[in-house]
């Protein structure tokens, strides 16, 4: 138990010289308690653990406060609009009441009238345009889900992901977020409105099309089903076709197009894995998230093999015995690994 | 060591936009680790501004703004909990967040398992007390900077961050001894 510790030194004194904050003499002291035995040791240590690790919850990404400042600027201007919206709700209730007297003096009225209506409109009109947007939060934790949005396009969402999208589009464009995680978008065809994909760094433009988006925090995968497909960063960018792919690495300056090889991308759809000549690399890397499983191989020159079958709703194991069988290899379950070799 | 006043914040003031882009990093910062989300951690921050503003701007700062501000964070933060119930959410979520799966695999998954103990540890301490924790860990303040900024003594700083620790230490305790054995046999 941690409490039922021996010798008695002040935590204040072990926090303060872990934090660089004692004297010299202090650290010293501290130095030499340390040594007297392992249960003081240890209690320094895990102090220093707390310390240490909590530092990985830091924000590491990159803030800008200007940009920030802008927003909330934006959010004001619609705060301000809104209350003028219900003051004049509060009005107009008070003119109702105060008809009869007001119809004595017509000309007042209408006066009165043409103002709110100026008034009721213009801040309506700002209000629907601009503000009246709610964000939804579209998250998956164990399964996949489907969800429409308002303008008809259909989201199928992978496990362990997060959309964000207005529950209605306003403005000349449709906006997503897709802040983590794999969605296949099949997009409602509008010339008027593109359809924006935002994720990472990157953002994605098409008109009405059907794609697959996957953001894997170091990099961004596009691979495009039907019409075609914008991506951009930075500042470049590049058009895809059907049937093209597009990986954006964090680190790496380019975006480089190339052939989509394989079907495997659409299991959480379809609920099949095609693979056709597909790397058992690849197969095994989409099995690690279809069954949250961790598959590793074992032997480098296995992960080049190519696979030719279909599953399909089959269980892990299954899947397991066919590729054992197909490459005369060996499966071994360990702790939580599964070592193919 | 500022005394009791009460501010006046008017959003096309210059001064505003110089107040807050001077706490922003800081309180986005804070925001961040209690909800390990950065567009989240932006809106927590905005929510804190308009409802001063709602207010019609006034601040009673009784110590600093700064720390008005982050107690402000702090209590938006907590109501975001409270009223989206996501706290089962977010965690499960901040497990698949966590971690880029390189460290070494036997130690990984206990691992894992401390840091996301640890941040919800962290987001249970008291408000004074995280935020003292806060600065002195991520903004990496010494003692004196905090107790200045915050307007309180540093012998206060001092308590808060042993309470802090302490109380880190005694929820963690069922996950730090294995640690410890894990990090002393990679150190063998």
């Amino acid at each position: 138990m941690i409490n039922a510790e021996p010798m008695e030194m002040n935590d204040d004194l072990l926090i303060s010289s872990l934090l660089g904050e004692a004297t010299i003499e202090q650290d010293k002291q501290i130095e030499q308690w340390r040594r007297e035995n392992a249960a003081n040791e240890n209690r320094f240590t895990q102090f220093k653990i707390i310390w240490e690790k909590s530092h990985k919850l830091k924000y590491t990404g990159k803030i800008d406060a200007g940009v920030s400042l802008q927003r909330l600027k934006q959010k004001i201007v619609a705060q301000a609009a809104k209350n003028l919206e219900k003051r004049q709700e509060a009005a107009d209730d008070y003119m109702r009441k105060q008809k009869k007297a007001v119809r004595l003096w017509p000309a007042a009225y209408l006066a009165r009238i043409a103002a709110a209506i100026v008034l009721i409109g213009g801040a309506g009109w700002l209000f629907t345009n601009q503000f009246a947007v709610k964000e939804v939060e579209f998250l998956t934790q164990a399964v996949v889900k489907m969800d429409t949005l308002s303008d008809g396009s259909v989201i199928t969402l992978n496990k362990h992901s997060l959309l964000r999208y207005p529950n209605q589009f306003k403005g000349s464009q449709r906006q997503v977020w897709l802040t983590k995680g794999e969605a296949f978008f099949d997009i409602t065809p509008d010339k008027e409105k593109p359809f924006l994909i935002h994720t990472g760094s990157t953002t994605i433009r098409v008109v009405g099309t059907s794609f697959n988006v996957k953001n894997k925090g170091d990099y961004i995968e596009v691979i495009v089903e039907t019409g075609v497909v914008q991506v951009s960063r930075n500042g470049s960018m590049i058009t895809l076709k059907p049937g093209e792919k597009v990986l954006v690495k964090q680190n790496a300056a380019d975006m480089v197009k190339e052939g989509n090889s394989d079907q495997l991308y659409t299991y959480y759809r379809s609920k099949v894995f095609v693979a056709d000549n597909t790397p058992l690399k690849r197969v095994v890397e989409i099995l690690n998230e279809a069954y949250d499983s961790n598959i590793v191989i074992g032997r480098k020159e296995l992960e080049e093999f190519p696979l030719n079958t279909t599953f399909k709703d089959e269980s892990l194991d299954q899947v397991l015995k066919v590729i054992s069988r197909t490459f005369k290899i060996k499966v071994e379950k360990k702790e939580n690994k599964i070592i193919l070799y | 060591m500022m005394n009791q006043q009460t501010l006046s914040l008017n959003a096309d003031d210059q001064d505003f936009d110089s107040i807050y882009t001077d706490h922003y990093p800081a309180l986005h910062q804070y925001a961040f680790t209690m909800l390990n989300d950065r567009v989240l951690a932006e809106e927590m921050v905005h929510q804190v501004f308009l409802k001063i503003l709602e207010k019609g701007g006034q601040v009673n700062v009784h110590t600093s703004l700064k720390a008005y501000l982050y107690r402000a964070v702090h209590n938006e933060c907590l109501n975001y909990f409270k009223h989206q119930k996501v706290k089962q959410v977010h965690q499960d979520y901040a497990v698949v967040e966590y971690g880029d799966g390189t460290e070494n695999p036997s130690g990984s998954m206990q691992y894992k398992e401390l840091e996301q103990q640890l941040h919800t540890a962290i987001n249970e301490l008291p408000e004074q007390c995280r935020t003292v924790f806060q600065m002195s860990r991520f903004e990496e303040l010494k003692y004196s900077e905090i107790a200045q900024q915050l307007g309180i003594s540093i012998k206060t700083v001092e308590n808060h961050m042993s309470k802090a620790l302490r109380r880190l230490r005694i929820q963690l305790a069922d996950y730090l001894p294995l640690i410890c054995c894990f990090l002393l046999n990679i150190l063998k």
